[in-house]
């Protein structure tokens, strides 16, 4: 209050002198990178998966054995012994590539029975949420119905029928897996249609189709994909406990479900077998759903706070 | 009684009736189609599927015949086939001589009903106090350890944490039964088995739908009246983060039935599950059709009771909430 | 006003919030008193402190990130600043009341009403339930409610926006408290309504000579009701005084724009709706001076780096602007080019 002058009452010419610089939004895509930089588990479980999918494809390589011979002079040897990282199994067989070998019939199913639930489930959901009305209300009670049966028992009732095999389990999850998918491309779908873009769009003359692939879908991207981090782990957990319930694939093939199975039953007296295998689902299926959740944070903005 | 308030209820009441109406309605769709698909799944079998590969006793096969009426066309087998499971009657087992699948489900079905309603038990209460517990701590410690713990419960398959604690509890420190059904002692493996993902979904369930109700005014005006933390909790955060529990019973309880297969299996228990499995290795036919049967219409059930439930205790839910559900 | 007895004073509060590393200035240095049985209105846009004011006399603010509050709330006595969570609670709800914006997300909706007027009775004056039961139903009478037997067994979705208020209203009122802070309370109401909360109110100070700090951003509803005034700005308060005094002589630039734009005469054809240029204040990045600068027509070059002191124009009705300083010369500040 020292200094006051007759100046300092002078009006002021330019008003910019003051900005408002925390107002600057940053823009969108280069703020999801940012925040999922920040999500140090969703980082950790990326590379986990990198690793686990790296072994899975070139695993077998490294080592002189494959997954079906078996050496009945060195069954159940432990880890490490005579060149078998991961030890042998009852047969023994080599567990180090049978494990991978398992892990591409594993993931080969869950990303196959995703892509084929995303699929239909957005076609599904978003032709039920865009034309609405009737159409929407069968679609939507189909759906209902057909998630009031247990999935499970479903895929359960299949498999005892058709011949066990990798198709019949990638039909069998595919039969059921895109309800969930389907419900909630519907949701985004009702409400995204409504907004002004959609209706500029239209009234420049775009046809259904283009308004749904060019307009609709790029915008409920989101929830699309963290439905998706949701279903391959449940992809993964399925296919194993059919495995364990012995509709999983034939020997010699190897899945990471059968693994597990043959673990359980060796496990009295050689532990490692069911753990080493029971580790890696588990840290799948854990990675997979650390990153839904980091997925999840990002781009579902209700959660924003 | 007020005009307003009578007005309101009446309308409730007709809402009402016209919801469990169409529940009833979805409901008996879904275990017709059921019946349905179970009935034309055993026609696709390739072969005669009750005389495959095993050779089937002629006492059996005479029984199959009365049953389904296998020498009659299709549409009669089928309406037949509808008949006998409105009578409740679920046929005979090929392995089991002269067993029917009703007389296995009474015997085994009590033990998967009480390991079932021991983990849904445990399983809840756990579930409830730590997902409260974490959504108070949001962000601290005690939060991400038991986020932690929730996370790993959803990932690790039932068979492998059955398998692990058979082996470290059983097997090797000798803490508690290695397997079988003799008391409460050997109950208790089973349980944590199949109730850690129970506990886990609930936990992070619990925990989003408490910190949607921390974030709501009336907490801040409960706090303003100068109610304390305990008074917070219970009455005003408690019932309004478990109601929507209520409405995912019915997944739980899927989610506990495959979850005994599995965990019946590692732990030789003798419930429906085990049988259940067998069948399934054996080929049993009539035992897997009509245990899956059984527990669609036993979970359809289930999740009507669940609705018509939510209906009644969520004082909130109203013609608008109901008409705009995609029934 | 027979005697001047200050209910409750708050002196030099400032409350900050961090979020990510910013600190958010929501009050900045704020102090005003509360006499008894006086009404006294603080009026602001969003992001003005007003209802931030309110929440940490309550001592409730939402914890974000982090909050900070500085200075000291006095009630009679008591500095509330000093006091424990729990010794807060005993004052919370039974000698400082509140009554919040939207009832329908302020009551507990699985709660009956009844119980949750009763919930305070209980739990400041340790009643048994059967009277604890009479004295809500006599709180649910006194705000205007009839067959208040059967609405105490009702849910909250059951009432209607005028009904919900006075719940609202019976609910802070339950335990008679000395003051009762109403955070907007008729915002979400129709004018009819509106109306009638504020005769309510006005009948209770009335009747249990009950200080009443009444928060609203629409100056119209409180002629005639308040006694004195609060302008608030960017966590300031910018004129204070008398109710009367200042509608006869707006002085701050904000509080002439918010008396232009809402006591106008009825607008002619094609004549504009009067709104004061800018956007409210962004409380992530204030001005280091007035608060008011961006948007301020009179704005001069101490305006952007210096506060303004409170200076008299009158009795009681004081202002924080540079143009009523006896150095500056311009003929704005008496209000000339005022409509």
């Amino acid at each position: 209050m020292k200094d006051l002058t007759k100046e300092s009452f002078e009006p002021l010419k330019n008003k910019d002198i003051y900005q408002d610089t925390n107002s600057l939004p940053l823009f969108y895509r280069q703020n999801l990178a940012k925040k999922f930089k920040k999500n140090k588990l969703a980082i950790l479980s990326l590379i986990i998966l990198s690793i686990i999918i790296i072994l899975v494809i070139l695993g077998p390589f490294f080592v002189p054995f494959n997954y079906y011979e078996q050496d009945y002079q060195n069954t159940n040897l432990p880890p490490g012994d005579k060149g078998h990282i991961f030890g042998t199994d009852s047969l023994g067989r080599d567990i180090f590539s049978r494990l991978w070998i398992g892990g591409r019939v594993s993931l080969f199913i869950a990303i196959i029975v995703t892509l084929l639930s995303m699929i239909i489930g957005i076609i599904y959901g978003s032709v039920a949420g865009y034309y609405g009305g009737r159409v929407d209300n069968i679609m939507m009670r189909i759906v209902d119905i057909l998630l009031a049966i247990p999935g499970l028992l479903i895929n359960i009732m299949l498999l005892v029928v058709l011949k066990p095999g990798i198709t019949t389990i990638i039909i069998a999850f595919g039969i059921t897996g895109w309800l969930n998918m389907a419900r909630i491309v519907r949701g985004q779908v009702l409400q995204v249609k409504e907004q002004e873009y959609v209706l500029a769009a239209r009234i420049l003359g775009a046809d259904n189709k283009r308004i749904i692939l060019k307009h609709i879908i790029p915008n409920i991207i989101g929830p699309i994909i963290v439905e998706m981090t949701l279903i391959i782990p449940s992809a993964i957990f399925g296919e194993a406990f059919l495995s364990y319930i012995g509709l999983g694939v034939r020997p010699p093939m190897a899945s990471w479900g059968t693994l597990a199975s043959e673990g359980i039953k060796a496990m009295r007296f050689y532990p490692f077998q069911l753990i080493i295998p029971g580790v890696v689902i588990s840290l799948t299926i854990l990675s997979f759903n650390l990153l839904g959740d980091g997925l999840r944070d990002i781009l579902d903005p209700r959660l924003e706070r | 009684m007020s005009t307003y308030l009578y007005l309101n209820r009446y309308k409730g009441d007709l809402i009402m009736h016209r919801y469990i109406l169409k529940r009833i309605g979805i409901s008996l769709i879904t275990i017709w189609l059921l019946i349905t698909i179970t009935f034309f799944l055993i026609h696709i079998i390739p072969g005669e599927p009750f005389s495959n590969e095993k050779k089937l006793p002629p006492q059996v096969l005479d029984n199959l015949n009365k049953y389904y009426g296998l020498d009659k066309p299709l549409t009669i087998q089928y309406l037949r086939y509808l008949g006998n499971i409105a009578k409740g009657d679920l046929g005979y087992s090929l392995i089991y001589k002269g067993r029917t699948v009703n007389d296995i489900i009474s015997q085994a079905f009590p033990y998967s009903a009480q390991l079932g309603i021991q983990s849904l038990i445990v399983g809840i209460a756990l579930g409830l106090t730590l997902g409260i517990m974490a959504a108070l701590h949001r962000n601290k410690i005690l939060d991400y350890s038991i986020m932690i713990i929730a996370v790993l419960g959803i990932s690790i398959p039932n068979f492998i944490i059955g398998g692990l604690l058979q082996y470290f509890l059983g097997v090797k420190y000798k803490l508690f039964p290695v397997a079988q059904w003799k008391g409460f002692i050997y109950t208790i493996l089973p349980t944590i088995a199949l109730g850690t993902r129970i506990l886990a979904t609930q936990v992070r369930m619990i925990r989003t739908s408490t910190l949607d109700v921390l974030s709501q005014d009336y907490i801040n005006a409960a706090k303003a009246k100068g109610i304390n933390r305990m008074g917070i909790i219970f009455r005003h955060i408690l019932p309004n983060s478990i109601l929507p529990i209520i409405t995912t019973l019915g997944p739980l309880t899927a989610t506990i039935l495959t979850g005994t297969f599995v965990v019946e299996n590692i732990f030789a228990i003798p419930g429906l599950g085990r049988y259940f499995v067998q069948g399934v290795q054996d080929l049993d036919y009539p035992v897997v059709m009509g245990t899956t049967l059984f527990y669609g219409i036993f979970l359809v059930g289930l999740n009507f009771l669940v609705d018509i439930l939510y209906f009644f205790i969520d004082p909130r839910i109203n013609a608008n909430s109901i008409t705009g559900d995609s029934l | 006003m027979k005697e001047r007895e200050k209910v409750l004073e708050v002196k030099n509060l400032k409350v900050s919030f961090n979020s990510n590393g910013h600190e958010l200035k929501a009050v900045q240095d704020i102090s005003f008193y509360l006499n008894r049985g006086e009404i006294l209105a603080i009026v602001g846009e969003s992001g003005s402190g007003k209802s931030i004011t309110a929440q940490s006399i309550m001592g409730i603010i939402q914890d974000y990130t982090s909050v900070k509050r500085e200075g000291n709330i006095i009630y009679k006595d008591l500095d509330l600043t000093t006091l424990s969570e729990k010794e807060m609670g005993t004052i919370r709800g039974s000698k400082i009341a509140m009554v919040f914006q939207n009832y329908s997300s302020s009551l507990n909706p699985t709660m009956k009403i009844g119980k949750q007027i009763q919930e305070s009775l209980i739990k400041h004056q340790d009643l048994q339930k059967a009277i604890a039961y009479k004295k809500s139903i006599e709180a649910l009478r006194r705000v205007g409610i009839k067959n208040p037997e059967e609405w105490y067994y009702q849910y909250p979705h059951q009432l209607s926006g005028g009904m919900g208020q006075r719940v609202m209203i019976a609910i802070a009122l339950a335990c008679n408290p000395d003051i009762l802070i109403c955070d907007e309370p008729t915002t979400a109401l129709d004018i009819n309504n509106q109306r009638q909360i504020i005769n309510l109110l006005e009948e209770i100070q009335d009747k249990l000579s009950t200080s009443i700090i009444f928060i609203t951003h629409n100056l119209k509803l409180i002629n005639n009701f308040a006694h004195r005034l609060l302008i608030m700005y960017g966590g300031l308060i910018v004129e204070r005084g008398p109710v009367k005094e200042i509608e006869k002589n707006p002085s701050h630039p904000y509080t002439r724009g918010l008396y232009k734009s809402i006591l106008q005469r009825e607008l002619r054809p094609k004549e504009k709706l009067y709104t004061i240029e800018g956007s409210p204040p962004n409380i992530k990045n204030l001005p280091k001076g007035c608060p008011f600068y961006p948007r301020c027509q009179y704005a001069m070059k101490i305006c952007v780096n210096t506060r303004a002191e409170e200076i008299e124009v009158k009795d009681g009705h004081k202002v924080a602007c540079w143009l009523y300083h006896h150095l500056c010369q311009r003929t704005e500040k008496r209000g000339e080019d005022f409509g």
